[in-house]
């Protein structure tokens, strides 16, 4: 990948990059920097990094960059395991409705209905930016759909 | 790869596909009978789970083959996923329209997919200029590695050239030391000095190294008459044999008796062929026997002397010589390093020095 490829990835990518960033992290400044971070790291391997791949390098590079950090720091939030499901009022988004319930799922399932959803990755290239297999990636996937189902409840209220 | 906690639900997706071999299958099943709390999983996505007690999973439920209420929600995820044959699409139509209570579970995971929001990553030229700046970089980068190199090698430089402009103290001499003392000073060994009654006229005395000596003495005279090509071409050896010819023939000179004694002691050999010394060319000259030493060697054949060089007293005695009698000894010095004893034996005054 030569710099003029670079400058194109930048333009294409990056805020695709920077809306997996904010759902995984929920904060804006951290996902600025996981963004940079992902694409100082493509730069700097860009002699072997095809351009056609830099897109899966991109997200798997800002992945694990994601899950470090959560090791590192340990952050739990409290939101992320007391969300009580939402059977109220229509006036509700369900886009938000879907989101908190996201924030529920482990990180790799998360992940993986994000960039299913956000980015329409097949299972495979889902497997090959997680680096995990294709049937787990389907797995997670299925088991998320039925978590977020739960997670609504009585979703007729809120359609 | 062993059954785990983490991949144990692939291994259930592959066996619902029909992808699991019966070796698998069996580790699955003996998996899951060691781990009870994982049935409330799969009761959970398996609804309704019959009550069996059996060690090993109903796999009724793990049926995939065919839509069934028990698998309804793994084909309504599927169906909307993607994951399904235009045939088993009718399939779950089908189903549907035959059991009206499920149209809106249906309905309802159609609804659970995210859509993507409109945040924009607004600070895209720092992004760029990880590029830029990389590439300018390089400029500044190797210049300064490159003047970092230039300093070092100057300083280097430096120090290399001011530790080899030391001269050694010492440097090695291929020539063989010559260790004889210097004649090339204006002073001459004068043999006189030792005959203190013989040569006193305008001399100086001066000490056994021979510093400079001005008078008519006989090491005057033989310097005078010294070829000019003899004080400059000559090596130190020859200097010095002809230097010790030349006291031989003056003492010769001025002690006639001398010249008996050694015609004596050195009957083949009647005349020194001092005529040849003294025109010969200095490259020509072979080299003579001193005359201590020549004297000495007779002096010990006759008796005179020792083997180690003292006067044999004893033998003098012996030999009732007129010269013998009387021996007196007529001078003695001291030096730091040696003792000086000249006595008379006959006509001759002979110096004993004595090492200290």
């Amino acid at each position: 990948m030569n710099t003029k490829e670079y400058h194109i990835a930048v333009e294409e990518y990056s805020d695709r990059l920077y809306r997996f960033a904010l759902k995984l992290c929920k904060n804006e400044s951290i996902a600025r920097d996981f963004v940079q971070d992902a694409y100082e790291k493509v730069w700097i391997k860009k002699n072997n990094i095809n351009f056609e791949k830099v897109k899966s390098y991109l997200f798997r590079t800002l992945y694990n960059g994601f899950i470090d950090y959560t090791r590192k720091a340990k952050i739990i939030s409290i939101e992320d395991h007391h969300v009580t499901p939402y059977t109220t009022t229509p006036n509700h988004d369900i886009n938000e409705i879907l989101h908190n319930a996201l924030n529920q799922l482990s990180e790799v399932q998360k992940s993986a209905v994000l960039l299913k959803d956000y980015e329409g990755y097949s299972y495979k290239e889902i497997g090959e930016i997680l680096e995990i297999n294709e049937s787990q990636v389907k797995v997670y996937i299925y088991r998320a759909r039925k978590h977020l189902q739960k997670f609504i409840g009585e979703i007729d209220a809120v359609i | 790869m062993k059954i785990n906690k983490n991949n144990y639900e692939a291994y259930l997706l592959d066996l619902s596909e029909g992808n699991l071999s019966d070796e698998l299958r069996d580790e699955l099943n003996s998996f899951l009978a060691l781990h009870p709390d994982l049935e409330a999983d799969i009761i959970e996505d398996f609804q309704p789970l019959t009550p069996n007690t059996d060690s090993s999973i109903d796999q009724n439920l793990l049926q995939f083959d065919s839509i069934t209420e028990l698998n309804r929600k793994h084909f309504f995820i599927a169906y909307h996923e993607g994951d399904l044959s235009s045939s088993e699409q009718s399939e779950v139509l089908t189903f549907i329209s035959k059991n009206t209570s499920y149209e809106n579970e249906f309905n309802k995971f159609s609804k659970i997919y995210l859509s993507a929001s409109n945040e924009i990553f607004e600070d895209k030229t720092s992004l760029h200029s990880i590029a830029n700046t990389d590439n300018s970089k390089g400029i500044i980068y190797w210049s300064v590695r490159v003047a970092a190199i230039l300093i070092i090698g100057f300083i280097l430089n430096n120090y290399y050239q001011s530790t080899s402009a030391v001269l050694p103290r010492y440097t090695l001499v291929k020539d063989e030391l010559n260790l004889k003392p210097s004649l090339e000073r204006d002073s001459e060994f004068n043999f006189a000095e030792f005959i203190p009654n013989k040569v006193q006229n305008n001399s100086s005395i001066s000490n056994a190294r021979g510093d400079s000596y001005k008078s008519e003495s006989p090491t005057e005279i033989i310097k005078s008459n010294r070829p000019d090509s003899i004080k400059t071409t000559t090596n130190r050896k020859n200097k010095i044999n002809y230097s010790l010819e030349k006291r031989k023939l003056k003492v010769i000179n001025e002690n006639p008796a001398l010249d008996k004694i050694i015609a004596s002691l050195n009957p083949n050999k009647n005349k020194l062929e001092v005529d040849k010394v003294e025109t010969s060319p200095i490259k020509n000259i072979e080299t003579p026997p001193s005359l201590l030493a020549f004297l000495g060697e007779k002096a010990k054949n006759k008796n005179i002397l020792t083997e180690s060089g003292r006067p044999n007293f004893v033998s003098l005695l012996n030999k009732g010589s007129k010269s013998l009698s009387g021996q007196d000894l007529l001078a003695k010095s001291e030096t730091e390093k040696s003792n000086s004893t000249i006595f008379k034996l006959g006509s001759l005054k002979i110096e004993r020095i004595t090492q200290k």
